[in-house]
């Protein structure tokens, strides 16, 4: 079991009285598994990606993944288990502005220092071929599109190998086309065994989930 | 380079703007801290050096007119406390061009000025040839001055041999009818070598010839004092004063001379040894060891300078830290995906603050150059307005290094606490920040004018802490700048006070009692008759001591009769009262402080011409410009002290300086017509030059240094207004999208702007207030015994408010009219 969610609440004041994301949500994900996360707007399934993420604490319950619980770890522990275990890609890319395409990805590995630093530069480039955008290597974010930001984010996602792959919403600012490709990717590191989970609202139809989960109003549907 | 650094780096450059703001800011502020310091050290040293090599007196003895005999100097020489031991004689001495008008003087007297021990003067032409002498070398350090090249005439009156550069600087030795004159006289003179002048002493008149011109760093500098400064040889003082022995002995001690109470031990014996020969000492002048005689005033001005420059850094920081807070707001979301790829904190924090440190490593660098051009200026202007030399103008490695710490630690340090906020902040809290924070709840606001303007109420409201920061940042460069503005005009508003609390045109002391001269006087004139003389507070073991320097003006202390009917003096009073009975002393600040702390109520005992008396002591008074004086009834005067009326002040009722000059010089003509014995003559504007000849380096650098941080305070304002207006373009963008026309978003950002700008005015004078009293009371002190009067400067805050006012208008505009030019889509495209 990679991610395991039991009795997981989450609340956020709105206007001075608790707002609830989340309501007693428990879920099981096992290595391997490309999960997608599918609901409405505002049934909590970004707030559930980023207690996965460790990117927010529940307000109850217990959060473990790859045997670690991140509902204890203090910010700089929950940041080093991020930057080792789980890549991270967000809907509006969040590729840093003054770093060209391949020093966001450098960046990543920079940060956790697990990857030698001799090898990095070999590495990004082989992930920036991977994702199909080694050609924009040397430029800034700004200079590419969309669908090619989101690839560098993918890369920067896998440069220190985790095992665990988050989405929220990866082709939200996509067009179709770029979009199925984008969900072939993900698709395709599943197959190389890594788990990937998926927040969308407009699921993929060309690719096959190995689940998915819908949240209503906060709840595992 | 570690990627999170080049990403640092880049988004300096990319806000390059403000990145060159923080630099320009803090090189600014270390600019003035380190040219201060720089100056401040270079003068101290220097200072110091050049009054060590004159070989300084311990002490001079005033032994009487009966003067010492060579067998006793021989004695004196011989025993173990004494180093060196010379005789001298110093007169107040009138000076005039042959049939000009008198001017005040001092003659200093020497057996052989070619052969000094100790009190060294140094020919002109030999400046800078001297050895360097430090304080550890003065015990045994009893230099010669150079005799190969004494010329002059010399004693055997024969002809100078001059080299090419002694001729600029003439003789060395002045010969029989020869002076030689102080270097920064010769501008009080108007004269060159080998001019004629008279100098009068009591009822004599002697022409002499300028021989040469020579440098005594141990004295204040002439033009400060408003005196010529001459130098005779036992001849032309022989002409002079038939008959009258050298009565000065100046001594060396043997052991520690740097050190008071070493210095005070070995005097005493000395005086002890000499009162057993049978002479009677009337004055013992100890002055402070070591300490040039403005040493104290300008340690004074020098610390003031360094406190401003001190606060002016301060404020460059909390500016820097201020636009530092403003980047790392608009980059939250970026440091959030730092984090959210696994950074942690240490990382992202040492990331930024090597950011702050590599601006700060280059405001350092770009200051370098300006900090040791404002020095090297500084100390020529100081050391030039001393008449001081400078050997070398190398500022200390430690405070070259102290200097490079501080201006790399103060911004990284003020930086530290908004790079710990926004490394804390929580990676989603980072990631949701659209600017759109917790508002706080606006109703108790009043409604001001129309929705825009609650609009720009509200969001100079927004952020509270910036909000704080730009006002914080916003006072105390107003609040310095009015400070600076106050303590200079409080210090010239002091020196007003020599003409407002004095309302008589001139003092003449005369070599003889007054007595019914005042019946000849211009009967329209104002006239009182007043008694004064050198006074010395006897210590414990009776010595009477004083702390005077060798020019008998600096340190002394002078016993004053006054009139019982005088209305010539208004001093108002501190403590207690005027005295009005006899063996009552009512005593300046100067002298309250020598008599120690809450002085009325006391008796002292004062030693004049060797006579004692004990005094009560009734009252405190304030008495700016002038040295320590103890003030008691004329007749009290006459009675205790055996000496008759020799002072007259006279109120003619002048309108002007000029006026009094010319009537200044037709009294003089009919005195000397009359054969009066004339020792002294003072018009009150020699004292209000001197005062002002004091003050000038002060006032100009306190203006230079008030605009320096007007300009700190006003980049600051600048800086802060266009960032906060430059991050919310997206804002403004989307405010025209709703149908807001340019103008209108101009206003709300310019409200914005005044509103943080009006309340910060008000704040500025809080800090102002207290900051001007404290450095009024520490400069006041130190350079005149009395805090400087707390006036704060309303039109510096005027013109401060009107500055900013304006620039917060520009820097609000600028940004604005650039985010509303193009088209709404274009707008929200850029940001």
């Amino acid at each position: 079991m990679l991610i395991s969610l039991r009795h997981v609440d989450k609340s956020f004041p709105v206007g001075g009285r608790p707002f609830h994301a989340l309501r007693d949500v428990d879920l099981d994900v096992d290595r391997g598994e490309l999960l997608y996360v599918v609901g409405r707007s505002g049934s909590g399934k970004s707030t559930l990606l980023n207690l996965v993420a460790g990117l927010d604490r529940p307000t109850r319950g217990e959060v473990v993944v790859s045997g670690q619980p991140l509902h204890a770890l203090g910010e700089d522990a929950l940041a080093r288990f991020r930057g080792a275990t789980i890549g991270v890609v967000f809907q509006s890319y969040q590729l840093l502005p003054t770093l060209t395409a391949a020093e966001n990805v450098l960046l990543a590995m920079d940060l956790v220092g697990r990857v030698p630093g001799a090898k990095r530069r070999e590495r990004a480039q082989e992930l920036l071929e991977l994702v199909g955008v080694v050609e924009q290597a040397d430029k800034l974010p700004t200079t590419l599109s969309g669908g090619q930001q989101q690839r560098v984010a993918i890369a920067r996602a896998l440069a220190n190998d985790p095992p665990l792959v988050v989405a929220d919403e990866p082709t939200g600012n996509l067009d179709t086309s770029t979009a199925a490709q984008v969900m072939r990717l993900f698709a395709s590191l599943v197959d190389e065994g890594r788990t990937v989970l998926v927040v969308t609202h407009d699921p993929d139809p060309a690719t096959t989930p190995t689940r998915t989960v819908s949240l209503v109003d906060g709840r595992l549907a | 380079m570690n990627r999170l650094m080049l990403k640092v780096l880049r988004d300096l450059w990319a806000t390059r703007g403000r990145t060159a703001f923080m630099v320009v800011a803090l090189a600014a502020g270390l600019t003035s801290l380190g040219g201060v310091l720089g100056m401040r050290a270079v003068v101290s040293r220097e200072m110091n050096r050049e009054y060590l090599e004159t070989v300084p007196a311990s002490a001079t003895l005033d032994v009487g007119e009966d003067g010492l005999s060579d067998a006793l100097l021989a004695e004196l020489r011989a025993r173990p406390e004494v180093a060196a031991a010379e005789r001298r004689a110093t007169r107040q001495v009138r000076w005039r061009h042959p049939g000009g008008s008198w001017g005040r003087g001092l003659l200093f007297v020497s057996e052989d000025l070619g052969d000094q021990r100790l009190a060294l003067v140094r020919p002109e032409a030999e400046q800078g040839a001297g050895h360097e002498l430090s304080a550890s070398d003065v015990p045994s350090g009893v230099s010669q001055m150079p005799k190969g090249s004494a010329s002059g005439g010399g004693s055997e009156g024969s002809k100078p041999q001059r080299s090419r550069r002694q001729k600029q600087a003439g003789a060395t030795v002045p010969g029989p009818g020869e002076v030689l004159v102080e270097r920064s006289a010769m501008a009080v003179l108007g004269a060159s070598i080998g001019d004629r002048v008279e100098l009068g002493l009591g009822g004599r008149v002697l022409p002499v010839t300028i021989a040469g011109v020579v440098h005594e760093p141990a004295l204040a500098p002439a033009i400060t004092e408003q005196a010529g400064y001459f130098y005779a040889g036992p001849d032309t003082w022989g002409a002079l004063a038939p008959g009258e022995a050298l009565d000065e002995v100046r001594v060396l001690v043997a052991e520690a001379p740097l050190d008071p109470v070493a210095v005070r031990t070995q005097v005493g014996q000395t005086a002890a040894w000499l009162t057993s020969r049978g002479l009677t000492l009337h004055e013992v002048r100890i002055p402070p060891p070591g300490q040039h005689p403005h040493q104290r005033p300008s340690e004074a001005i020098l610390l003031l300078f360094s406190t401003f420059s001190g606060l002016t850094v301060a404020l460059a920081s909390v500016l820097s830290a201020s636009l530092l807070a403003i980047t790392l707001a608009r980059q939250a979301r970026e440091v959030a995906v730092t984090k959210a790829l696994g950074a942690t904190r240490a990382q992202t924090g040492l990331a930024t603050a090597s950011a702050l440190l590599l601006i700060a490593a280059a405001a350092c660098a770009l200051a370098v150059l300006p900090s040791i051009g404002l020095a090297r200026a500084g100390v020529d202007a100081v050391m030039g307005l001393l008449n001081l030399d400078v050997a070398s103008y190398a500022v200390p490695g430690h405070l070259v290094l102290g200097l490079l710490l501080f201006g790399l630690a103060l911004p990284l340090l003020t930086g530290l606490p908004v790079i710990a906020r926004a490394t804390r902040i929580p990676v989603l809290e980072a990631m949701n920040d659209h600017g759109a924070r917790p508002q706080p709840d606006p109703r108790w606001l009043p409604r001001l004018g129309d929705r825009l303007t609650a609009a720009a109420v509200r969001n100079a409201l927004r952020v509270p802490r910036r909000l704080l920061l730009a006002v914080t940042l916003l006072a105390v460069g107003g609040g310095l700048f009015v400070t600076a503005r106050s303590v200079r005009d409080a210090w010239t508003a002091t020196t007003e006070r020599v003409l407002h609390d004095r309302h008589y045109d001139v003092e003449i002391v005369l070599a003889q009692p007054v007595g019914s001269l005042v019946d000849g006087l211009d009967p329209g004139w104002h006239v009182e008759t007043w008694a004064t003389a050198p006074v010395s507070l006897a210590d414990p073991s009776g010595l009477p001591v004083s702390s005077t320097w060798p020019d008998g003006g600096h340190g002394s202390f002078t016993l004053v009769g006054v009139p019982d009917d005088q209305r010539l003096v208004r001093f108002p009073l501190l403590d207690g009262r005027w005295p009005a009975a006899s063996g009552e002393v009512a005593l300046n600040q100067v002298a309250a402080a020598r008599v120690g702390p809450s002085p009325v109520g006391r008796t002292v005992e004062f030693v004049v011409e060797g006579r004692r008396a004990t005094w009560t002591v009734v009252g405190v008074v304030e008495e700016v410009a002038s040295p320590a004086a103890a003030y008691v009834g004329l007749e009290a005067f006459e009675e205790r002290t055996g000496l008759l009326p020799q002072t007259l002040r006279l109120d003619t009722g002048s309108r002007s300086f000029a006026q009094t000059r010319a009537t200044v010089a037709r009294l003089e003509r009919e005195l000397d017509e009359d054969g009066v014995s004339v020792v002294r003559v003072a018009p009150i504007e020699l004292l209000y030059n001197a005062m002002g000849e004091h003050v000038v380096v002060l006032v100009q650098s306190l203006t230079g240094l008030s605009l320096l941080m007007a300009a700190v305070g006003v980049l600051a304002l600048a800086a802060t207004t266009s960032a906060n207006v430059a991050e919310r373009t997206r804002e403004l963008a989307v405010l025209r999208a709703v149908g807001a026309r340019p103008h209108q978003v101009w206003r709300l950002v310019l409200v914005e702007g005044w509103l943080v700008t009006i309340v910060s005015l008000p704040l500025a004078i809080l800090v102002a207030a207290p900051t001007s009293a404290l450095v009024g009371r520490v400069v006041g002190r130190l350079a005149f015994e009395l805090p400087l009067p707390l006036d704060l400067s309303w039109s510096a805050w005027a013109a401060w408010s009107v500055a900013v006012l304006l620039v917060s208008s520009a820097a609000s505009l600028v940004p604005a009219v650039g985010a509303t030019r193009g088209t709404v889509r274009e707008a929200l495209a850029r940001t």
